[in-house]
């Protein structure tokens, strides 16, 4: 007995081997729900945008670029859509599953801390998100870098043919390359990922004292909204401080500021698909504010759920 | 309300952050640009999805292809409405940019002006709406996309385009907006330079600007000694109210006597383009008679003196 509260007394707050294995209980968990047969769909749809041919209405030369750039719009979108999805629902669905199941019963009855638990919760389910995005990353990849590649030797054999100056060339391809594979697709779908890892936490804090698993996706569904348009909120705001007025709108738009997080900076994809360039230290800030967020609502779960009884 | 406090705190510390974060992202245009109210209500349930990021230039592609059935119902209101919806979906994209203002300007002006319904003077009032609709299009683009050279490129081609109400001195005044663009490639200051000469030539009260902007591109070498620039020097030299420097002869212009009569010879079918070819025929008439071109080949074969 003495034995047994010593071993309950030395077990750590925090243990990685212990959120590693719920971790990866959690991901087979997911795994069996056939989650993954949305590749199949993933590559489909990637295969239909890519046969897609623009007509070029001006005559100009913009047609290539844009059939590019449909491709990794179709591609972002997919891949935006399935990890909201995935985030959102599978994080949802882990304590309540767990009460249903009661495996939450055999598992906190162990010497094992609440917040391991939440964290391994939701580290296997963006395990699961981040090799479905990587999957679908390398999928995006290989179409863009075949169409692309495909596009730069058709085009340079017609300027050639057409006896276009090399300089000329030169900058028509540079155009279609910025579109083609760079290192700015995977940067994008690294905000995709940080994107779904604040939107999974959102779910987590949620579910921590919802007591639905419907009231949980519509409240945070509600609060991705507000997320994506709390920027606008946050510069009005910031806009009628500087002028020192204050009313009613502006009072809501401080309130959406404080109080909602910002989904918007991690939507860089559109930037991506403009064909620019993601600076490493953008990169870097966005990867903070997300792992900031992420931090936040982690702990602030772990204190809604540290005294729930079930 | 623990959660609460701590929410309030953390988002308080963090919105000078966010914002200064939002307004780089902004400026290196990674992120969709803001939408006005007024944007938003134009683009109704659409301005819901473009908040989302990626789909906005999925929507906008689609809705694109859309119109080019509008296009051969020629239903330009349709047209106008689809593109003013797609380009703030899509507002960063040169291409939605220039086919709006070609829908305009190019198809919806010249299939208004072939309306039978319309008199003379209303066919050229709705011509000249459209021209004027695809201009203000540019100007938008121009407004949204500061600093890229492709759309005041875009402006100052339908601006000179001698089909669509011409207006040469405002083209010459964004052909040099856009010189003022840093960094420019080599290959476009050279084309927009030659573009400028093209519509200083329109102006027939220019011609003392036009042969000096002519004379300094020949000066540059061989790149800018081009039929445009040869051409307005041997005009301009011939101009009775130029002040000339230093003339030049016709195979300092034009290389050889060769090339003069052969670039000569296409400018005197074009005289009607432009304006009047000071010295053209002179030049022309010197160069047959010292080439020994054959009378039936000529452009001024001798007349006989008698006729038998």
């Amino acid at each position: 007995m003495a034995t047994n509260t010593q071993h309950f007394q030395k077990t750590s707050f925090l243990s990685f081997s212990r959120i590693g294995v719920i971790a990866s209980h959690t991901f087979t968990q997911l795994v069996r729900m056939k989650v993954f047969y949305f590749l199949v769909v993933f590559v489909i749809l990637l295969w239909a945008a890519k046969q897609i041919i623009l007509p070029n209405q001006t005559g100009g030369d913009g047609s290539p670029e844009q059939e590019l750039r449909l491709l990794k719009s179709t591609g972002f979108a997919a891949m935006n859509m399935f990890s909201m999805l995935l985030a959102l629902s599978a994080t949802a669905l882990l304590i309540p599953k767990d009460i249903e199941d009661r495996t939450i019963y055999t598992i906190l009855c162990k010497p094992v801390p609440r917040l391991d638990y939440l964290l391994g919760k939701l580290l296997g389910v963006l395990v699961l998100i981040f090799v479905s995005l990587v999957a679908m990353d390398l999928v995006l990849s290989f179409f863009l870098h075949q169409k692309a590649s495909g596009m730069i030797a058709l085009q340079t054999e017609q300027l050639v043919a057409r006896g276009t100056p090399q300089e000329v060339i030169n900058e028509q391809l540079a155009g279609l390359k910025a579109h083609g594979l760079t290192i700015n697709i995977h940067f994008a779908t690294i905000a995709i990922f940080l994107k779904a890892i604040v939107i999974a936490s959102i779910a987590l804090l949620i579910s921590t004292f919802s007591s639905s698993t419907l009231f949980t996706l519509i409240l945070t569904l509600i609060i991705i909204v507000i997320g994506l348009i709390q920027a606008d909120a946050r510069e009005y705001a910031t806009m009628m401080a500087q002028f020192g007025e204050q009313n009613k709108l502006s009072n809501i738009s401080l309130g959406v500021a404080i109080f909602f997080p910002d989904l918007q900076f991690l939507s860089i994809e559109d930037g991506v698909i403009d064909g620019r360039n993601v600076p490493m230290s953008i990169m870097l800030q966005i990867s903070m504010v997300a792992i900031l967020y992420f931090a936040i609502y982690v702990v602030l779960s772990w204190f809604a759920f540290r005294k729930k009884e079930f | 309300m623990v959660i609460l406090a701590v929410l309030g705190v953390t988002g308080w510390l963090k919105m000078p952050y966010e914002q200064k974060l939002s307004e780089e992202l902004h400026a290196l245009k990674l992120v969709p640009p803001r939408l006005s109210l007024k944007d938003r209500s134009k683009l109704k349930q659409k301005a819901f999805i473009a908040t989302y990021g990626s789909l906005r230039p999925t929507i906008a592609a689609f809705m694109s292809v859309r119109t080019t059935r509008y296009h051969s119902d020629q239903e330009w209101d349709k047209i106008e409405n689809s593109f003013d919806e797609i380009v703030l979906l899509d507002p960063y994209n040169y291409y939605y940019w220039e086919t709006a203002s070609w829908h305009m300007a190019l198809n919806a002006a010249v299939d208004q002006q072939e309306d039978k319904s319309l008199s003379e003077v209303g066919k050229d009032q709705v011509f000249k709406k459209y021209i004027k609709k695809g201009k203000d299009i540019i100007d938008r683009a121009i407004e949204i996309n500061p600093g890229d050279w492709r759309y005041l490129n875009l402006k100052a081609r339908l601006e000179s385009n001698r089909y669509r109400n011409p207006d040469y001195t405002a083209a010459v005044e964004t052909y040099r907006e856009l010189l003022a663009i840093p960094n420019l490639a080599d290959h476009i200051v050279r084309s927009t330079k030659l573009s400028i000469q093209h519509c200083m030539q329109h102006l027939p009260e220019w011609h003392q600007k036009s042969y000096d902007h002519a004379l300094e591109l020949f000066e540059k070498g061989q790149r800018y000694r081009v039929p445009t620039v040869q051409n307005e020097i041997l005009i301009g030299q011939n101009h009775p109210l130029n002040e000339i420097s230093h003339r030049l002869s016709l195979s300092e212009i034009y290389g050889s006597d060769k090339e003069a009569y052969t670039d000569l010879k296409i400018k005197w079918q074009r005289r009607k383009l432009g304006q009047k070819p000071y010295g053209v025929e002179y030049s022309i008439q010197e160069l047959e008679n010292r080439l020994k071109i054959p009378q039936a080949t000529r452009v001024f074969p001798h007349r006989p003196l008698f006729l038998k």
